[in-house]
């Protein structure tokens, strides 16, 4: 009998605490707005990239208030967000989040009302930190310590050897259109060497002008089919070296010559005697200027910027505190000391050997800095400009999905798969498929 | 009245007995009505709603299932997961058999049966992932293994961008899974030859029938039953096929949308385009699918039984 109620009394223990297990997050809320502890011992963060481990380092020597930061891979964070702060949960404080993905967080309230900061981010900020980080009602929610303007990098010693000049005005026009990149292609290409990587550094212009979305229809302008075409028709006629982004290939290419059509393959698995090429320049926001100045070894100081097509920008983690933390005030003193901190801003320019901060004042302040590893060219003035150039309205929730079907339509055409009629007829299917809200030409 | 107060005691005793059954059965219960009955019971209510992933979920009733029906590229997906199944179970079941017919011939008397059969199960223990990375390194464009023996042995003259077209992707994913299943296959298979009696053999050996009217005449019909649970339960798994193809197309399902199977375009639904709901709903398609496989399963079961 007393066995029996012994194990009774366990199962009973296992089924409260189950329970209490799969309910334990429902009042986590409450500690949020009152009664808060001046110094929380230890702030939480969930990111994206390495930097903010820094950020956190910096602030607790400031401070004393440890931070804990957990770096999570893009492709899991929003599934890892959603999980848990759709159960309102408070194990983080801090949270990030690129642009494409804000409008989803904002709109599931994961990310608290910053409106405090407001005028300060306005004030500060370059415009379209300040614009990304508003959600649908204009409230702030979300503020970034970087900017991430594109650029067209472009070696120094190739556009002298067979344009004559490496004048960063004089590149520019050589990128200034569709046409203009094919012609451009097609000299390099007489020369022996390739425009780009893969034809994918094209699809930063694919919307230059026009948001994907627009009035809850589907635009296909000039631009993206320009982007198209030309996508084509350097892949066809092999003014490009078919190394992707991000490839084994592609790095060695920032140092010089790498193996041409080596796709995605490692390098040492790549037969002895291929044929080689160079690669003349990359379409890449500025962060892509960091990655091309760390891997370019020797090769250092024989690149330089200019503008393309249109000015555009690309990824940026952007941080706010979770609506549900019982740290909401000191979580958002770390927000400010990382984004609308002067100190912290010229400070994360060294960190960070030459990342692209978002504070106007900073950037002002650098301008006139001479970057050895782009030929003495002043990165900090030209990104800059291309930061205040940056249309907002041109970002749309929707970029990653069409944009990756856009792609996937460009591809079967490359490879003569399919014409380009019926390429499109699918991309548009494919988009009235995934978003039935959006009006697409045809269907 | 101390016999009728036995049979009382006796009579508690095993009502007590009874409920500790009860008792026993309950930590299973618990744990499968959590993470079994709910999830599914909680996915059959998202599948009514336009539930994100996140936020307020709204009732639409029947909207995410007539989307469904009208979703070309659901459908698409569908048929591209027919096509893998169907390359799969083909190839599968005729090496299967192969290696039955051989393994099981009396005459050749084959030496090592446990050995091969440990062999021929070994791809089935390989981490999906491993396979993927293994295949897409052995089938590499241009400086793949398998381009450069085929280019050697003199059968194609330039390497073929096997993962680069949507017919070759499909026949390369089709491909992986014999090679991963059809060790299962055979053993399933040996199973049911080492099952039929041995008298079937000496008689028809009595009789002089050669191997192939053996074979024919009697291995077949017989393990007709064993055949058509192998290829039906591989059809209720190939239909959930996902992760060779998603790994393979570095989770884009291209070329040309190919590689998309159902499972990979409802799990995109959900975890990428943020549509829970109609996610959900999908997988209730899909699930009423499968379910009437299983029960053509049972169906062609209970007949043979009844003969």
């Amino acid at each position: 009998m007393k066995l029996k109620r012994i194990f009774t009394a366990i199962l009973a223990g296992t089924m409260a605490l189950s329970m209490a297990a799969c309910g334990g997050n429902t009042d986590s809320t409450t500690g949020s707005a009152d009664g808060e502890a001046a110094k929380p011992e230890k702030l939480v963060v969930w990111t994206l990239a390495e930097d903010l481990k820094d950020f956190a380092a910096h602030y607790t020597e400031k401070t004393g208030i440890d931070v804990e930061v957990n770096v999570i891979a893009p492709a899991d964070y929003p599934t890892k967000l959603n999980t848990s702060l759709g159960s309102q949960s408070d194990e983080v404080d801090i949270i990030v989040g690129e642009p494409q993905m804000l409008p989803d967080f904002f709109d599931a309230g994961y990310f608290a009302d910053l409106s405090e900061f407001d005028s300060a981010a306005q004030e500060k900020l370059v415009p379209y930190i300040y614009e990304a980080g508003k959600d649908s009602n204009g409230t702030l929610r979300a503020l970034s310590y970087q900017v991430t303007a594109g650029s067209v990098i472009y070696r120094l010693d190739l556009a002298e050897e067979v344009f004559g000049t490496s004048d960063p005005e004089e590149i520019g026009k050589l990128f200034s259109s569709y046409d203009a990149i094919l012609d451009t292609a097609a000299k390099l290409k007489e020369k022996g060497y390739c425009i780009f990587g893969d034809t994918g550094a094209l699809r930063w212009f694919a919307n230059a002008n026009t948001p994907w979305v627009k009035d809850g229809k589907l635009q296909v302008t000039e631009d993206s089919l320009g982007y198209f075409d030309t996508a084509v028709e350097l892949y066809q006629k092999e003014y490009v070296a078919f190394a992707p982004e991000w490839s084994a290939a592609w790095y060695a290419s920032m140092a010089g010559e790498l193996p041409v059509n080596a796709g995605w393959t490692a390098l040492e698995d790549i037969e002895e005697g291929t044929p080689t090429t160079q690669i003349f320049s990359y379409i890449m926001p500025s962060w892509g200027a960091v990655t091309i100045r760390d891997n370019a070894q020797d090769n250092i100081g024989n690149f330089g910027v200019c503008e393309g097509i249109s000015s555009f920008f690309g990824g940026g983690t952007f941080i706010g505190v979770n609506e549900y933390s019982k740290n909401k005030e000191a979580a958002k003193d770390f927000v400010e000391f990382c984004t609308l901190n002067e100190e912290t801003s010229e400070w994360w320019i060294d960190e960070s050997n030459g990342d692209i901060v978002s504070m106007k004042s900073v950037l002002e302040a650098n301008k006139d800095y001479e970057n050895p590893a782009f030929g003495n060219q002043k990165t900090y003035e030209f990104f800059m400009k291309q930061a205040e150039n940056i249309d907002y309205s041109l970002i749309t929730r929707y970029d990653t999905e069409i944009g990756n079907a856009f792609g996937t339509a460009i591809v079967a055409v490359q490879n003569g798969e399919k014409d380009k009629e019926t390429a499109l007829k699918e991309f548009y299917t494919t988009v009235k498929a995934t978003y039935p809200e959006i009006e697409v030409p045809e269907a | 009245m101390e016999k009728k107060k036995g049979r009382t005691l006796a009579r508690n005793n095993s009502k007590a007995r009874e409920r500790w059954g009860f008792y026993f059965c309950l930590p299973f219960v618990i744990t499968f009505l959590i993470f079994s009955v709910y999830p599914v019971l909680r996915t059959l209510y998202m599948s009514f709603t336009d539930y994100k992933g996140y936020g307020q979920e709204n009732f639409v009733w029947f909207d995410n299932y007539t989307r469904a029906f009208k979703d070309p590229l659901f459908w698409d997906a569908f048929v591209n997961t027919l096509k893998m199944w169907g390359l799969n179970i083909v190839l599968q079941l005729g090496l299967a058999l192969l290696l039955t017919i051989i393994f099981s011939d009396i005459k050749y008397r084959m030496r090592g049966l446990s050995l091969f059969r440990a062999l021929f199960y070994l791809p089935n223990l390989i981490a999906c992932t491993s396979v993927a990375f293994l295949f897409k390194t052995l089938l590499d464009w241009k400086f793949g293994s398998f381009n450069q023996i085929l280019m050697q042995l003199g059968i194609i003259s330039e390497p073929v961008n096997w993962l680069g077209y949507a017919n070759t992707a499909q026949i390369v994913v089709a491909v992986i899974g014999a090679w991963m299943w059809f060790g299962n296959s055979f053993i399933m298979l040996m199973a049911g030859v080492q099952g039929i009696n041995r008298e079937y053999y000496e008689a028809a050996a009595i009789d002089g029938a050669g191997r192939w009217k053996t074979f024919f005449s009697i291995t077949m019909p017989l393990l007709k039953p064993i055949m058509i649970y192998v290829a039906i339960t591989s059809l209720i798994g190939g239909l959930q096929l996902f992760d060779i193809p998603y790994l393979m197309s570095g989770g884009k399902g291209d070329p040309s949308r190919s590689l998309f199977t159902a499972v990979f375009y409802l799990f995109n639904m959900g975890f990428k385009n943020r549509q829970m709901g109609y996610a959900a709903a999908l997988a209730f398609v899909l699930f009423v699918i499968i379910a009437i496989c299983s029960a053509v399963v049972f169906k062609l079961t209970n007949r043979k039984e009844k003969k």
